[in-house]
């Protein structure tokens, strides 16, 4: 079963096409409990994808780092997971691997369920995959207006902030200053030979580098 | 699993474990003008099946072959494709690769949809299957009755018919008797790859051998 295949993909996507949105709807009820598979839709097309390790391991340690991050540099945060977004105005859905609220952790903290009507999309939406998905997420996420992309495939961490209505990709994070997409891909790189508890001590040695910038030389 | 690395794989399958009846009813009407994908629900199990091109290739050449030889044996025959059966008393659904009346084709002749809880399910079901699926079938078939199922892998045709509650291994078929798993598998294997006509020839030549065999049971 372990082919070649599965040791490189870090997740495998199955597409539907011609699926009504009442039809999503019905599915989500199934799966609202469930972080996986993860579902994304955009206008008739679903996308199912089921997260192999490599998928889980660098999603989870992304999110490990981005916890250290705000603990050591005092950011608030509110951290959704992959909560279920979706618009019928857009026929548009999806569930990230992540999402983070910063600027609007106030307006979502304590809240049960989101209505994206008047409830802000996630400042920040972190996305592990090296499958090429048949959906484009970034149009459907600027279509959801999310300010800040992360995207690691395995190799880098690109992040890209929405710019009228397009993601350009940009060195460092506006959502959390003072990181960068270099500094992560090296953290994200060293993860892999490196046992969980001291790939995390090192990421906080790096994170109190943020919180004092007037003592780097 | 040892054959699947040896075997390419002719179709492209996900499953998705707590899928309600509501939600494969509503898939189902999504997509009930087109062939594919198919679907298989079994209590809470939906499998999504995207036949590719090989698969089709097996299945039209078991199609000719059935046909020839329901001819051979003076059998009339309604070939119903992949028509979907579904019966919410199991919870379960099914549209086969292709499925055929044979004994029972003066009641499925004409008809625009079926009852299964009172009209009978197809006399034989057949199932092209290079990759293995997480829906146990052949359970499912039982539970409709279906008395007769071939199973093409890509090399061989088992032929396999219901006795009691379960599937028994048989060199003949119990629909039309002077056909056998190995003749056919023979006449589909080669299908793919001989000219058409010169294939139709040898597929009239062995179907004609079948009216001259001895007088059926």
């Amino acid at each position: 079963m372990t082919t070649t295949v599965l040791e490189t993909a870090m997740e495998t996507r199955f597409v539907l096409s011609n699926v009504s949105w009442e039809t999503y709807e019905c599915l989500m009820q199934d799966y609202e409990n469930s972080s996986a598979p993860r579902f994304t839709y955009d206008k008739g097309r679903l996308e199912i994808m089921s997260p192999l390790p490599d998928h889980e391991r660098y999603k989870r340690s992304l999110e490990a780092a981005i916890t250290i991050i705000c603990l050591e540099t005092g950011a608030h945060a509110e951290a959704l997971g992959s909560t279920t977004y979706r618009r019928e105005d857009l026929e548009q859905g999806f569930e990230p691997d992540s999402c983070y609220y910063f600027a609007n952790e106030n307006r979502v903290a304590h809240k049960a369920t989101l209505d994206l009507c008047g409830d802000p999309p996630p400042d920040l939406v972190v996305e592990v995959d090296n499958t090429r998905s048949s959906i484009d997420k970034l149009a459907l996420f600027a279509a959801f207006g999310v300010p800040e992309v992360w995207r690691y495939d395995g190799e880098r961490l690109e992040m890209r902030t929405l710019e009228s209505g397009r993601y350009t990709e940009i060195a460092e994070s506006r959502a959390l200053p003072g990181v960068t997409a270099e500094a992560l891909t090296r953290l994200l790189g060293e993860r892999g030979d490196a046992r969980l508890t001291d790939w995390l001590r090192a990421v906080r040695e790096w994170a109190l580098t943020l919180a004092e910038p007037e003592l780097e030389p | 699993m040892a054959t699947t690395k040896s075997q390419p794989t002719v179709e492209s399958r996900v499953v998705l474990s707590c899928v309600s009846w509501k939600t494969y009813e509503a898939l189902l009407k999504d997509h009930e003008n087109s062939s594919a994908p198919r679907f298989t629900y079994d209590r809470g199990t939906l499998e999504i099946m995207s036949p590719l091109p090989d698969h089709e290739v097996d299945n039209r050449c078991l199609e000719t072959v059935i046909d020839a030889a329901a001819e051979a044996h003076g059998f009339d025959l309604v070939m119903l494709g992949s028509t979907t059966f579904q019966r919410e008393d199991l919870v379960r659904g099914f549209e086969a690769d292709s499925c055929y009346y044979l004994a029972n084709a003066d009641i499925a002749r004409g008809r625009k949809s079926f009852d299964l809880r009172t009209d009978p399910p197809p006399d034989l079901v057949v199932e092209i299957e290079t990759s293995r699926s997480a829906v146990d079938k052949l359970v499912l078939y039982a539970a409709f009755g279906v008395p007769e199922v071939w199973r093409y892998d890509g090399r061989a045709l088992t032929m396999l018919v219901l006795k009691g509650d379960a599937y028994g291994p048989s060199p003949t078929s119990r629909a039309m008797p002077r056909a056998t798993s190995e003749a056919v598998g023979r006449l589909v294997r080669v299908g793919g790859t001989t000219p058409r006509r010169a294939w139709l020839a040898t597929v009239r030549e062995w179907a004609s051998g079948l009216g001259a065999g001895e007088v059926e049971p």
